[in-house]
């Protein structure tokens, strides 16, 4: 077996011009699909950050009868009940009595009790120090930054009970992710009062976004009323689904397509070269010494073909664009499977019988 | 080689090219077979050589200890169309032999140097085969079936594309250097069967 190998390569390396053609053809079939499939992820990477970044994938479950549960939704990302792919949950319930800045009084401020699930949502590391959320628009009015403390006072007319008497060590963090209705104060870990809570926002994986969705108005059930789920956007910027286009991507297949558009080319040569494989046998080459020097012909195009094609595609993509890390297993996953495709093409098309040696030999 | 009764049609509606043949050549004869186009030289060769299927008749050769053995393993060919890797060289065309029986390709090369000397191609070995005339070409084909070390040659209309000097030379390769095998060619040239010990005519599918 091993003489048959040489005797493949040695074919191949004297092929000259089929060769070179072939290599080039190989690493083109893979190189460019390769790369315009990594570039195609590329772009929906880039989408779904924007998405994720304008909170597209922030669903809020409100109940307006009962609430939703307060403790089942700071869960969620914890647990199952929602199906996988919950990233954070928090629940959030406004407090009936606005508050104001001890040190700037006159703006009365909306307050918030949130679960502590609000901390992975903010995507802020959790602290025993981090006792209240400041939004960035009304620390830069006050000056505050992360660390200072406040004191909440009640606003006028109001008896502020619910307000911590003591200063509180203040993080600044955008808290837009929630919905432009909760831009006030949020206080974490604070008591919900009867642990139904007004909202529970969900941060989702993309892909899981609709059955998550879904699967929501059963994992926060209420003793009464309906639980919607609402988008956090509204306005249709986003109009790619994401649960579908990674898979739905065009040129996902393309690697079937080009190894067998290879695997057809390469036997077609094969069978114009009949002649040569007669001869073999003529001379006392029996079948599977013959298929070792096909297949070793073939696999010293293809893998040369191959590691040119992982070249090239890797060169395209990162030129036009996308990062090395995120193009390289497309590229070469799209060669090696394409060489797969083509190799087993071109081994079923050695398993064909001849009509006749003499035949063969006469090309007929 | 002992062939009885071989009948031979290509196609089960084709007119039968091979009538029930019946031959016997001894170790080391050189026999042609001549006869017009048509007439069944090479279908004769092709089944005698493992190259069609034997389905009416038999094919037999006996080596030196009285044991048959089949003949496709025994003969090594001269076809009649040029039948060399055109894309290697002349060494790689006479090893090819060595690589179909699995043999060190270094042993094969000496071998292969000592045949192409021996046609008068000493020195040609790293040639491209495509640079080469038709009767060099020939001579290649010839060294390839000689280093094979098969007992038994078939040659198929050897000089049949060749002029009458590169016939010579071809024939000199062919019939003197292979003494001591057993030779059967298929020609209609005088001069190649004149060279032979044996002359056969086939004529209606029959040796006469």
């Amino acid at each position: 077996m091993p003489v048959a190998a040489g005797e493949g390569v040695r074919s191949a390396l004297a092929g000259r011009w089929v060769s070179a053609v072939m290599v080039l053809l190989v690493c083109w079939a893979g190189a460019a699909p390769g790369a315009a499939d990594a570039l195609a992820v590329t772009d929906l990477v880039a989408q779904e950050a924007e998405f994720v970044a304008a909170g597209g994938n922030v669903l809020i479950a409100v109940n307006k009868e009962a609430g939703v549960p307060a403790v089942a939704c700071d869960r969620l990302s914890a647990g199952s009940s929602a199906g996988s792919g919950v990233l954070a949950s928090a629940a959030l319930t406004r407090l009936e009595e606005p508050a104001m800045i001890a040190t700037a009084p006159g703006g009365d401020l909306a307050v918030y009790a949130v679960t502590s699930g609000v901390w992975r949502l903010l995507g802020v590391a959790s602290s025993p120090w981090r006792e209240l959320i400041l939004p960035a628009s009304i620390a830069d009015r006050l000056g505050v930054v992360s660390g200072d403390r406040l004191r909440l006072a009640a606003s006028p007319g109001t008896g502020g009970a619910l307000l911590p008497p003591r200063p509180l060590r203040v993080t600044v963090a955008d808290a837009e992710i929630l919905g432009e209705e909760y831009a006030g104060i949020l206080l974490p870990v604070a008591p919900i009062a009867g642990a139904a809570a007004d909202a529970c926002v969900v941060a989702a994986d993309p892909a899981n976004l609709a059955g998550i969705r879904d699967a929501l108005p059963a994992a926060l059930p209420s003793r009464a009323g309906r639980t919607v789920v609402l988008d956090r956007l509204i306005a249709g910027r986003f109009t790619a689904d994401y649960s579908t286009a990674y898979r739905g991507r065009p040129l996902a297949w393309a690697w079937l397509a080009a190894g067998s558009l290879l695997g057809m080319v390469w036997s077609l040569l094969l069978w114009l070269r009949r002649g040569a494989d007669a001869l073999y046998a003529t001379l006392g080459a029996r079948a599977l010494s013959r298929l070792a020097l096909r297949l070793a012909e073939w696999s010293a195009l293809a893998v040369l073909g191959g590691l040119w094609g992982v070249a090239l595609g890797m060169a395209l993509a990162v030129g036009f664009g996308a990062s090395f890390g995120l193009a390289l297993p497309y590229v070469a996953r799209h060669v090696g499977a394409m060489l797969l495709v083509s190799t087993a093409l071109v081994l079923l098309g050695q398993l064909r019988r001849p009509r006749s040696l003499l035949a063969e030999l006469k090309d007929r | 080689m002992i062939v009885r009764g071989l009948r031979h049609r290509h196609g089960h509606r084709a007119p039968e090219v091979l009538r029930g043949v019946d031959l016997e050549v001894g170790p080391g004869e050189a026999v042609a077979v001549v006869g017009p186009s048509g007439s069944g030289k090479t279908t004769l060769l092709a089944l005698i050589g493992g190259l069609l299927p034997v389905r009416s008749g038999t094919v037999e050769l006996v080596d030196e200890r009285g044991l048959s053995c089949p003949p496709f393993d025994q003969a090594a060919w001269v076809l009649q169309t040029v039948n060399v890797l055109a894309d290697r060289t002349v060494l790689d065309n006479v090893c090819v032999g060595a690589f179909a029986s699995g043999r060190d390709r270094s042993a094969a090369v000496a071998e292969a140097l000592r045949w192409l000397d021996t046609v008068g191609l000493a020195g040609r070995g790293d040639d491209p085969v495509r640079a080469l005339s038709g009767g060099e070409v020939q001579r290649v084909v010839i060294a390839r079936a000689l280093a094979t070390g098969r007992p038994l040659l078939l040659a198929d209309e050897p000089t049949g594309q060749l002029d009458a000097q590169t016939t010579e030379s071809v024939l000199a390769a062919l019939v003197d250097r292979s003494r001591g095998r057993t030779l059967l060619v298929a020609t209609h040239d005088a001069e190649v069967a004149r060279r032979c010990d044996r002359v056969l005519t086939i004529h209606n599918g029959q040796l006469c």
